[in-house]
C-alpha cells in the first residue's frame, strides 16, 4: 500500500496522458510485486532457503524427480519408496500443475545456461507467483470497476496475510500458484462475459485447465461461474455474449479438465460438477426459447414456455437424481457436504472435525488475516450492488459464496482474500476519489495522480457511470472544504499505514517458520539457538543406513523421511490407505514383542519416533499417540482399546499413575528409553518430561527386540534399529510361540484387511480419505 | 455352605414344579432360563428397548440364572427431573437398539433395556446411582467390572460411541442405521413454497425485487454475520457470556481460539458502523447541499476512525503481545 | 616346462638389470629411523649416512620398500645433506619397489640422505569392532631393521606412539619401551635385504578418518573472483561401532566414545570470504569460523558425531580475490592455486578430482602440476550468459596426504575484449525489450475499435 503512494509521487508534475498513466500503473504493479516478494522472505532471511514443513517436501521430491527423469516418467511414476510394501502411484494421484510449473521454469533457466538449483526455484515459486496474483487481481478489478480500484486491490493482495499465510517462501504448495490461476481465470471469464468473444472464453478455459492441474479448489470455479450465469438468467440479463462465453468455456474447460489423470472422469461423474452441466443445459434451453420467441406468436410461445420449460426442467432434474441414485454420479464427498450442512462434520467425520484447518472461523482470525479490509469490503459490495451490471453480479456472488465458505472452514479464508481485496479496493478508491479531487494539500497529490489516469481511461470506456457523476459533482466537491478533506485523507492514510504494518507483523510472527528447523531465543540475552535435530537425524539415516532400509514412523514424518533421508517409508502424509496406517498405529501401541511380530511381517529395519520431552517440544509422538491408538482401534478393535490407555479417571498421563498399557507400549518405550536416567537440571528429578510436566512412570526398562541406533542432539528424533531374529536371545518357549503367532498373524492381517474395508466405513475410511484430499490439495 | 447349596436346589426344584402348574407364578417368582429368554424375546419383538421397572429389573437382570448379557440405560425422562441430556441420550440409545434389533447380528444373547428413575428408583438406590443417564452392561456371567459402566464424559453419547462400547464389552458388533432425517429438506421445501406463494400474491408489483438497496442490505448483513463468526457460534455453540474470575461478567473470550456470542454481536455492530461511516464519507461527495455533505463527511470520518480503533483494541485484547493500536489502547 | 624356463630367465634378467646399478661397495654406515605412529598415518623418516668402502664418490643410491607396503605408500621424498630435494625414479619388481636417486657429485666422504615416507592405512584397528565406551586399539606391522639393498653397519629405530598404553610389541633384542616410544636397536652389521617382522599393538584414539572422495572445483572469473567449492565424502575408518549408539552416555561424560570424531578443523586461505558449509538438506548450522592472520580456520562439526564405519558428505565453498592467484602479462595469464587443500590434520584422501573452470574464450592452455596426475579429457561448462561455454580442466589422483598440498599452474591466453561480451548481451536484450514495450503500448492491434468491443451496462 505505502509503496503505491510513494511510488506514484514522482510523475507528479508531469501532465497526465496515456503514457504517464500506463507508466504509473506499471510502476505501481512492479512495486506490488517487489513488496509482496520481499514480505514473504522472512523465513529465508532468518533461516535459509529451505522447504517448509510436510507436504511441500513431497512436492519438492516429486518436482526433483520430474526434473531428473522427465515429464512422462513422472506421470507413470510408481514410488516404491513410499507405503512399503504397497508402493504408491504418484503420477495419477497428484495435481501436477505445481511440479510442471517449477519444472518448466527450471528447464527454461537451464536453457539459458542459468544454473539455479531446483530447490531454490521451489522455495521462491510462491513469492514470485504472488506478484502475478497481484497483477491478475489488478486486471480483474479493472474489468469490474476502474484502474484506481485495481491498483488498490493489487497492493492489498500483495501483502495481505490471508494470502501470505499460504505463499511464504519455502511453503511450496499448490495454493501458492492456485490463487493466481483462480484470479486469472476469473479475469478472463469477466472479460469474455463483457466482450462475448470466443477468444477470451477459450483463454478462460485454458486458464481453468491450469487451475485444475494445480489445485483441488478448481471446484470453486466450476461452481461459481455457472452460478453467475444462472443468476444472470434469473435477472433476465441473458445475452448472446453470455451464451457464447459460457458454452465455449464450459465445453473447452470440461474437455481440458478431464485430461488431468487425477481428475479423470470426475467432471461428469461427481455431483460437485453437476451444477455446471445443468446450467449449460438451462442456458441452451433459454437460448432456444429466446430464438423461438422471435418466430412464434405470443400465445403459442407462452404455452410452449410453460409446458416445454417445466417438462425440460423436470427431465433434467430427474435424470440427475436418477443418475445419482444409480451411482453413476457420485454423491457429494464428505468434505464438500460438510460445507453445506455445517453440523455434518462434527457428528459423522471426526477426522475432518479434528484437522485444525477444517475448524470454523472466529471473527478474530478474520481480522487477523484481513485487518481493515474485513470492515471495508462490505462497502465495495454495497456499491457493486448499487451500480450493478453483468460482471459485478459475478463479483457479488464471488464475495458472498467465498465469505460463507471462509466462515465454515478456516483454510477457505484463502479463497475469500482475493475478493475482499478487490471490494476493499473498490471502496477505498471510491472514497478517495471524492476527497482527492481538485486539492492543494501535497499529501493528496499523491493519490490524485493515482486516480487521474483512471478518469482518463474511463473516458474512452463507454458505459461507466462513475466518471460522469464525478464531473457533474466537481463543482459541489469544492464545498466540502479543504481541511475536512485533508483530515479525511490523512485519517485514511494512517489506517492504511496501520494495515501495512499489521501485515508485516503478522507475516513475520505467525506465518514464517519452517517447522523443520526450530529456533528459540534465550530469555537472558536475545541470542538465538537453532534446534536442527530433524535434519540431523534424517541426514544420519541417509548416510549411515542401507539404501533400501525401511523406516517405520508415524505418517506425519513420511514425506520428510522420503525427502530428506531418502529412505523407504511405510506410511506418509498422503494417507490413502487407512488399514496400513492402522497397522503402524497398532505396532506403536502394542507391547514390544507383539510390535516385533508386526514389524518383522512388514520387514521394518528402523523405527523413528519424535520425542520432545527434553526440550519441551509439544508436537511430539506421545502427544499424538492417542490418534495412533484410535486409528489402530478402528481397524483392530480386538487388540487395541483406547480405554486401556486411560487411567480409571479417564486421564492420559505418562507418570507412574498412567495406564499400564501405555507404560509398556512400544511408543512409550522408544520415546523414554534411558530417559529415566537423564537429569535435565540439578534440582529436578531424573526423567522429568518437560512437555507433559511429569516424571515418567516406567523408568528402568530395557529393549529386547530393538536397539538405539541414533538419537539427535536434543533427543528430538530417536531412531531404533530392529534386531534380526538371531541378534537377540529370546527365551526358548518364545520361539514356538512366535511360529504360532506369526501364522495366526497372517490370517489376522488378511481378515483385518477385509474388515478394514467393510467395517466402520463412514467414520474412519472416509475421514482418512478426506484427510488425504486435504493433504494433497 | 452345603446347606445353602441344598436350599438353592430345593428352591429351584420347587419353582420348576410349580412353574408349569401355575402360569401366574412365572411373573411373580423367579423363572427358568428358557422362559426368561423367551419372555424377553417376545417383548423385544414388540419394542427394541425393554422398559424395566424395579421388579422386572431384579428378575431379569439381577437374579441368576442368566446366559444373556443386558445393556441397561438408567435415565430420568420425566420433564420434572429436568435432565436435559437424557432425551438425546435415549434417542441415540433407541437408534442403537433399533439397528441391533433389525440387524443380522441379532441374537438372544444381548438385550437392550432401560430403567426410568420414576419407575425404578429403588434400582437407582440399590446401584447407588445418583446421576443420569448411565449406561451399564450386565455380563452374562461374572460380576460387573469397572469398564461395564460407560464413560459418557469421554466417549459421549452418540449411538456410534455406545455401539463401540457395547462391542468392547460383548463382542457383538452393531452397525448404526440412522433413520434419515427429512426435517431439513422439509423446511427448505416449505420456505420455497412460502416465498413462491408470496411472490405469486404480489405478482402484479414485483419491482421491489429490483430494489438494489434491499439486496445490497441483505448481502452486507450476510457478510457481517459471517465475518463476525456467527458460523462458529452455530457449530460450536459457545456460551453467551462468561463468568469472570472476579465474579463480574466478561463479554470477551480471553484467548484468540474461542469467542463468546455477545462478543460476536459487538464485533458485528462495530463492523457495521465502520461500513456506514465509509459509505457516508463516499456519499458526502455527491451531496448537492454543501453543509449536509460536510456534516456527512465529518460524521463518517468519526465513525470510521472511532469504531475501527475500538475494533482494533478488541482484537488487541485477544491477541496477546500485539503491538499496534489506534486512538484507544 | 619350457615356459617356466623362459619365465625364470626373464626374472633373472630383470633382477640383474635392476641391481646392475648397485654398487656393492656402498654401505649404510649409520641409519637413524623414526616411525611416527601418533596419528592414523605412519610417517617414517630416515637419516642415512653412507660410506663407500673404496672411498669412491657415491653417485646414486637405491631406496627399497617391500612390496607389501608399496600400495600403502602415499608419499616419499629424499633430501641430501644440503637439504636439497633429490629426484626419485621408481621401478617396481615382484618383491619390492625401488626408488633410485642420484646424489650430487660431491666429494664428501660420508654423504647423508634424509628420506621421508608416509604410509596411509598401514595401521589396522584390532579388535575391528568396539562398543561406544571402548578405546581404539590398532596394530602396526613393520620391520625391525631397515630394508636396504646394501649392508648396514649400524642402525637404530625409534617408534613414537599415540599413547603410553601398549598391548604388545615384538621383542627384538635390544628393544625397550619407555612411556610413549619404543626403541629398536642399535643393531650392528645387518646384511642386505634383511627383514625382521615386528608388530606393535597399542592404543590410538586419534581420528581415523578417510576422505573417500574429494571433488574440488575452481571457477575463475576475470572480474576479480575465484570461487572454490569442495564436495567431500568422509568415512570413519577406525574400529567399527559395535552395538547401539546411546546419546545418553555420549552426553553424560565428554570422554565417552573416545574414538569418535565430534569435530575437526579445516584451514582455508586467509583471504577466503563468503564461506558456506552445507549438505543436501541445507545449511549445517553447527560450525564456527575463526579468522587468523594467515588463514581462516573452520571448526566443522558434522551433523552427527562420526563413529567407526559412519560416513558423512558435505560441500564447503568460499571465494578468494583473483589478484592473489591470477597473474597476467598482456593477454597471457597464469593461475597458481593449490591442487588440493587442507581438510583436516593428518588427512588421507583416497580419490581427488580437481576441476578448473576457466573463463569463456580462453585459448591454448597448459597445465603444470607438482607431481604426476591423471588428466581427464577437457569438457565445457555453461553458466550465466555463456554461448560457447567455458573450458574445464579435470584431473584426478588417488591416495594423497597433507604433503601433497602444493600449487599447480595453468597458463592460458585470454583477450580482454571477451569480458565485455556478457554485459553487452544484457544491454542489448534490455534495449530490445523496452523498444518492444514502447511499440506495443503505442499501437493498437485490435481489428475493431475499442468502443464497439465494450457493451453498454
Amino acid at each position: 500500500m505505502t509503496e503505491t503512494l510513494i511510488k506514484s509521487k514522482n510523475p507528479n508534475r508531469v501532465t497526465s496522458h496515456a503514457g504517464i498513466s500506463s507508466l504509473i500503473v506499471f510502476s505501481v504493479l512492479l512495486m506490488c510485486w517487489i513488496a509482496g516478494f520481499a514480505s514473504r522472505l522472512f523465513a529465508v532471511i532468518r533461516f535459509e532457503s529451505i522447504i517448509h514443513e510436510f507436504d511441500p517436501w513431497f512436492n519438492y521430491r516429486a518436482t526433483a524427480y520430474m526434473v531428473q527423469h522427465g515429464f512422462y516418467k513422472f506421470l507413470n511414476w510408481f514410488d516404491e519408496r513410499a507405503w512399503y510394501p504397497l508402493g504408491r502411484i504418484v503420477g495419477g494421484t497428484v495435481y501436477p500443475g505445481l511440479m510442471i510449473t517449477s519444472g518448466g521454469i527450471h528447464w527454461l533457466l537451464h536453457l539459458l545456461h542459468i544454473p539455479v538449483h531446483i530447490r531454490d526455484i521451489c522455495v521462491f515459486l510462491a513469492p514470485i507467483f504472488s506478484g502475478l496474483t497481484a497483477i491478475s487481481t489488478y486486471l480483474l478489478t479493472k474489468e469490474l470497476w476502474n484502474t484506481g480500484a485495481g491498483l488498490f486491490a493489487a497492493s492489498f493482495i500483495a501483502i495481505v496475510p490471508g494470502y501470505i499465510s499460504r505463499s511464504v517462501a519455502g511453503s511450496y504448495d499448490n495454493e501458492g500458484i492456485a490463487i493466481f490461476a483462480l484470479q486469472f481465470t476469473y479475469y478472463l471469464w469477466v472479460k469474455s462475459v463483457k466482450t462475448g468473444s470466443i477468444f477470451w472464453a477459450a483463454s478462460a478455459a485454458l486458464s481453468y485447465f491450469y487451475m485444475v492441474s494445480a489445485w483441488g479448489g478448481y471446484v470453486f470455479i466450476i461452481n461459481l461461474i455457472p452460478l453467475h450465469v444462472f443468476v444472470l438468467l434469473i435477472m433476465n440479463r441473458y445475452s448472446h455474449r453470455l451464451f457464447t462465453s459460457y458454452t465455449t468455456f464450459y465445453i473447452l474447460g470440461l474437455i481440458c479438465s478431464m485430461q488431468i489423470p487425477f481428475v479423470g472422469f470426475q467432471p461428469i461423474r461427481t455431483s460437485e460438477h453437476m451444477a455446471a452441466s445443468g446450467v449449460f443445459a438451462l442456458l441452451v434451453a433459454v437460448g432456444a426459447l429466446k430464438h423461438l420467441q422471435t418466430v412464434l406468436t405470443k400465445q403459442e410461445f407462452k404455452r410452449l414456455f410453460i409446458f416445454g420449460g417445466l417438462a425440460a426442467a423436470a427431465v433434467v432434474f430427474l435424470t440427475v437424481v436418477g443418475l445419482t441414485m444409480a451411482g453413476v454420479i457420485a454423491p457429494w464427498s464428505g468434505r464438500f457436504y460438510s460445507l453445506w450442512d455445517t453440523g455434518y462434520a462434527k457428528i459423522h467425520i471426526p477426522i475432518i472435525a479434528s484437522v485444525s484447518e477444517h475448524q470454523p472461523t472466529t471473527w478474530f482470525s478474520f481480522f487477523f488475516d484481513l485487518h481493515i479490509l474485513v470492515c471495508t469490503f462490505p462497502v465495495g459490495l454495497w456499491y457493486a450492488i448499487k451500480k450493478i451490471n453483468d460482471e459485478r453480479v459475478f463479483v457479488v456472488l464471488y464475495a458472498i459464496s467465498a465469505v460463507y465458505f471462509a466462515g465454515v472452514m478456516v483454510r477457505l479464508m484463502l479463497t475469500l482474500t482475493p475478493v475482499v481485496c478487490i471490494l476493499a479496493g473498490v471502496g477505498f478508491s471510491g472514497l478517495l476519489e471524492v476527497f482527492l479531487k481538485e486539492d492543494q494539500q501535497p499529501v493528496n497529490k499523491e493519490e490524485t495522480e493515482n486516480e487521474e489516469p483512471t478518469e482518463k481511461k474511463l473516458y474512452d470506456k463507454a458505459g461507466k457511470i462513475k466518471p460522469r457523476k464525478h464531473d457533474s459533482n466537481k463543482s459541489e466537491n469544492k464545498g466540502l472544504g479543504s481541511n475536512v478533506k485533508s483530515m479525511v485523507v490523512i485519517a485514511i492514510m494512517m489506517i492504511l499505514m496501520m494495515f501495512a504494518v499489521h501485515c508485516t507483523w503478522v507475516t513475520s510472527n505467525a506465518y514464517s517458520s519452517p517447522s523443520i528447523v526450530l529456533a528459540f531465543y534465550n530469555q537472558g540475552d536475545g541470542t538465538r539457538n537453532i534446534l536442527d535435530d530433524f535434519r540431523e537425524a534424517y541426514y544420519w539415516l541417509s548416510q549411515n543406513t542401507n539404501d533400501d532400509a525401511r523406516v517405520m514412523s508415524w505418517w506425519d514424518y513420511g514425506y520428510q523421511i522420503a525427502g530428506m533421508a531418502n529412505r523407504t517409508t511405510l506410511v506418509d502424509n498422503n494417507t490413502w490407505n487407512n488399514s496400513h496406517i492402522a497397522l503402524v498405529g497398532k505396532a506403536m501401541s502394542s507391547p514390544e514383542e507383539k510390535a516385533y511380530e508386526i514389524m518383522t511381517s512388514l520387514d521394518v529395519d528402523y523405527v523413528l519416533v519424535i520425542f520432545g520431552g527434553v526440550i519441551g517440544y509439544s508436537g511430539d509422538d506421545i502427544n499424538k499417540f492417542l490418534w495412533m491408538v484410535r486409528i489402530a482401534e478402528g481397524e483392530h478393535p480386538k487388540d487395541i482399546r483406547e480405554s486401556d490407555f486411560f487411567t480409571e479417571r479417564g486421564e492420559f498421563r505418562v507418570d507412574n499413575e498412567g495406564a499400564p498399557a501405555l507404560l509398556n507400549c512400544l511408543m512409550y518405550k522408544l520415546s523414554y528409553y534411558r530417559f529415566g536416567d537423564l537429569k535435565l537440571d540439578y534440582r529436578g528429578p531424573a526423567g522429568y518430561d518437560r512437555t507433559r510436566n511429569a516424571v515418567i512412570g516406567n523408568k528402568d526398562f530395557d529393549l529386547t527386540y530393538l536397539e538405539e541406533a541414533y538419537t539427535s542432539e536434543h533427543w528430538l528424533v530417536r531412531i531404533y534399529r530392529v534386531k534380526k531374529p538371531h541378534e537377540f536371545n529370546r527365551p526358548a518357549l518364545k520361539t514356538d510361540e512366535r511360529v504360532v503367532s506369526a501364522s495366526e498373524y497372517i490370517t489376522k492381517k488378511t481378515s483385518k484387511r477385509r474388515k478394514g474395508v467393510i467395517k466402520n466405513r463412514p467414520t474412519v475410511i472416509k475421514g482418512k480419505r478426506t484427510a488425504t484430499k486435504e493433504k494433497t490439495n | 455352605m452345603k446347606l445353602l447349596y441344598s436350599l438353592v436346589l430345593a428352591v429351584t426344584a420347587f419353582l420348576v414344579l410349580t412353574g408349569d402348574a401355575d402360569g401366574q407364578k412365572r411373573q411373580s417368582g423367579g423363572s427358568t432360563l428358557g422362559d426368561k429368554v423367551q419372555q424377553l424375546v417376545d417383548w423385544n419383538a414388540k419394542k427394541p428397548i425393554l422398559r424395566f421397572n424395579g421388579h422386572k429389573f431384579k428378575e431379569y437382570v439381577k437374579s441368576a440364572p442368566r446366559n444373556y448379557s443386558v445393556i441397561v440405560m438408567f435415565t430420568a425422562l420425566q420433564p420434572a427431573r429436568q435432565c436435559v441430556i437424557c432425551r438425546p441420550a435415549s434417542d441415540e440409545y433407541t437408534i442403537l437398539a433399533n439397528s441391533y434389533r433389525y440387524s443380522s447380528s441379532y441374537t438372544n444373547r444381548l438385550f437392550f433395556a432401560m430403567v426410568d428413575f420414576d419407575e425404578g428408583s429403588d434400582v437407582f438406590q440399590s446401584l447407588r446411582l445418583n446421576t443420569a443417564p448411565v449406561f451399564m452392561h450386565f455380563p452374562a456371567k461374572g460380576k460387573a467390572k469397572s469398564g461395564d459402566t460407560m464413560d459418557i464424559q469421554r466417549v459421549g453419547i452418540s449411538a456410534e460411541a455406545i455401539a463401540k462400547w457395547v462391542q468392547e464389552r460383548t463382542d457383538i458388533q452393531i452397525r448404526i442405521f440412522r433413520p434419515p432425517n427429512y426435517s431439513g429438506t422439509v423446511a427448505v421445501i416449505m420456505l420455497v413454497a412460502f416465498v413462491g406463494g408470496f411472490l405469486y400474491l404480489k405478482r402484479n408489483n414485483l419491482e421491489f425485487l429490483q430494489n438494489k438497496q434491499l439486496w445490497g442490505l441483505l448481502a452486507v448483513l450476510f457478510t457481517f454475520a459471517m465475518v463476525s463468526g456467527q458460523m462458529w457460534n452455530h457449530i460450536r455453540s459457545p456460551p453467551f457470556v462468561h463468568k469472570a474470575q472476579n465474579g463480574g461478567i466478561s463479554y470477551f473470550h480471553g484467548s484468540s481460539q474461542g469467542q463468546l456470542v455477545f462478543e460476536t454481536y459487538i464485533v458485528m455492530v462495530l463492523n457495521g458502523l465502520v461500513v456506514v461511516g465509509m459509505i457516508l464519507l463516499t456519499e458526502s461527495g455527491s451531496q448537492s447541499d454543501m453543509r449536509k455533505g460536510k456534516l456527512m463527511a465529518i460524521v463518517g470520518l468519526v465513525f470510521v476512525v472511532v469504531f475501527f480503533s475500538l475494533l482494533l483494541s478488541a482484537f488487541r485484547a485477544k491477541a496477546h503481545g500485539y503491538p499496534y493500536s489506534f486512538l484507544f489502547k | 616346462m619350457f615356459k617356466l624356463n623362459i619365465l625364470a630367465f626373464l626374472l633373472v634378467v630383470i633382477i640383474s638389470t635392476v641391481f646392475s646399478a648397485i654398487d656393492v661397495e656402498i654401505e649404510n654406515k649409520n641409519i637413524d629411523r623414526t616411525i611416527d605412529l601418533t596419528s592414523q598415518l605412519v610417517k617414517v623418516s630416515y637419516k642415512i649416512t653412507l660410506e663407500h668402502k673404496s672411498k669412491k664418490a657415491i653417485t646414486n643410491y637405491l631406496f627399497l620398500i617391500p612390496s607389501v607396503d608399496c600400495d600403502k605408500l602415499s608419499y616419499v621424498s629424499a633430501r641430501d645433506s644440503a637439504k636439497k630435494e633429490l629426484k626419485l625414479t621408481l621401478s617396481k619388481t615382484a618383491e619390492e619397489c625401488s626408488y633410485s636417486m642420484t646424489l650430487p657429485n660431491s666429494q664428501i666422504p660420508n654423504p647423508v640422505i634424509y628420506i621421508e615416507t608416509i604410509f596411509s592405512k598401514a595401521l589396522q584397528p584390532y579388535p575391528t569392532e568396539i562398543t561406544q565406551a571402548e578405546r581404539q586399539l590398532v596394530r602396526y606391522f613393520g620391520n625391525a631393521v631397515f630394508y636396504s639393498p646394501f649392508k648396514t653397519s649400524s642402525q637404530k629405530t625409534t617408534i613414537h606412539l599415540a599413547s603410553r598404553n601398549v598391548e604388545s610389541f615384538t621383542q627384538v633384542k635390544p628393544s625397550v619401551h619407555s612411556d610413549t616410544q619404543i626403541v629398536y636397536g642399535p643393531y650392528e652389521n645387518i646384511p642386505a635385504k634383511t627383514q625382521n617382522e615386528i608388530v606393535v599393538h597399542y592404543e590410538n584414539n586419534s581420528p581415523f578418518m578417510v576422505v573417500t572422495r574429494l571433488e574440488r572445483t575452481i571457477e575463475v572469473s576475470h572480474w576479480g573472483n575465484v570461487a572454490v567449492e569442495e564436495t567431500i565424502d568422509i568415512l570413519h575408518s577406525g574400529a567399527l561401532l559395535k552395538g547401539s549408539f546411546s546419546r545418553y552416555d555420549y552426553q553424560k561424560d565428554s570422554r565417552s566414545g573416545p574414538a569418535s570424531v565430534k569435530s575437526y578443523k579445516t584451514i582455508l586461505p586467509a583471504s577466503a570470504t563468503g564461506v558456506y558449509y552445507r549438505d543436501t538438506n541445507g545449511n549445517i548450522s553447527t560450525s564456527a569460523m575463526v579468522t587468523l592472520k594467515d588463514s581462516v580456520e573452520l571448526d566443522l562439526r558434522p551433523r552427527f558425531p562420526l563413529f567407526g564405519g559412519w560416513r558423512t558428505h558435505y560441500t564447503i565453498g568460499y571465494n578468494v580475490p583473483s589478484f592473489e592467484y591470477l597473474f597476467h602479462n598482456g593477454d597471457s595469464y597464469m593461475l597458481k592455486m593449490r591442487l588440493i587443500d587442507h581438510v583436516f590434520d593428518d588427512m588421507i584422501v583416497d580419490e581427488l578430482v580437481t576441476k578448473i573452470i576457466l573463463p569463456e574464450g580462453t585459448k591454448n592452455l597448459k597445465l603444470i602440476t607438482p607431481y604426476s596426475v591423471e588428466r581427464q579429457p577437457d569438457t565445457l561448462h555453461f553458466t550465466y550468459l555463456d554461448i560457447t561455454g567455458r573450458p574445464v580442466i579435470t584431473f584426478r589422483k588417488t591416495n594423497l596426504v597433507e604433503n601433497h598440498i602444493n600449487d599447480f599452474n595453468i597458463k592460458y591466453n585470454f583477450s580482454r575484449i571477451m569480458m565485455l561480451q556478457e554485459p553487452l548481451l544484457v544491454v542489448v536484450f534490455l534495449y530490445l525489450f523496452f523498444l518492444f514495450v514502447i511499440i506495443w503500448m503505442r499501437l493498437d492491434f485490435s481489428i475493431i475499435k475499442e468502443r464497439e468491443r465494450l457493451h453498454k451496462d
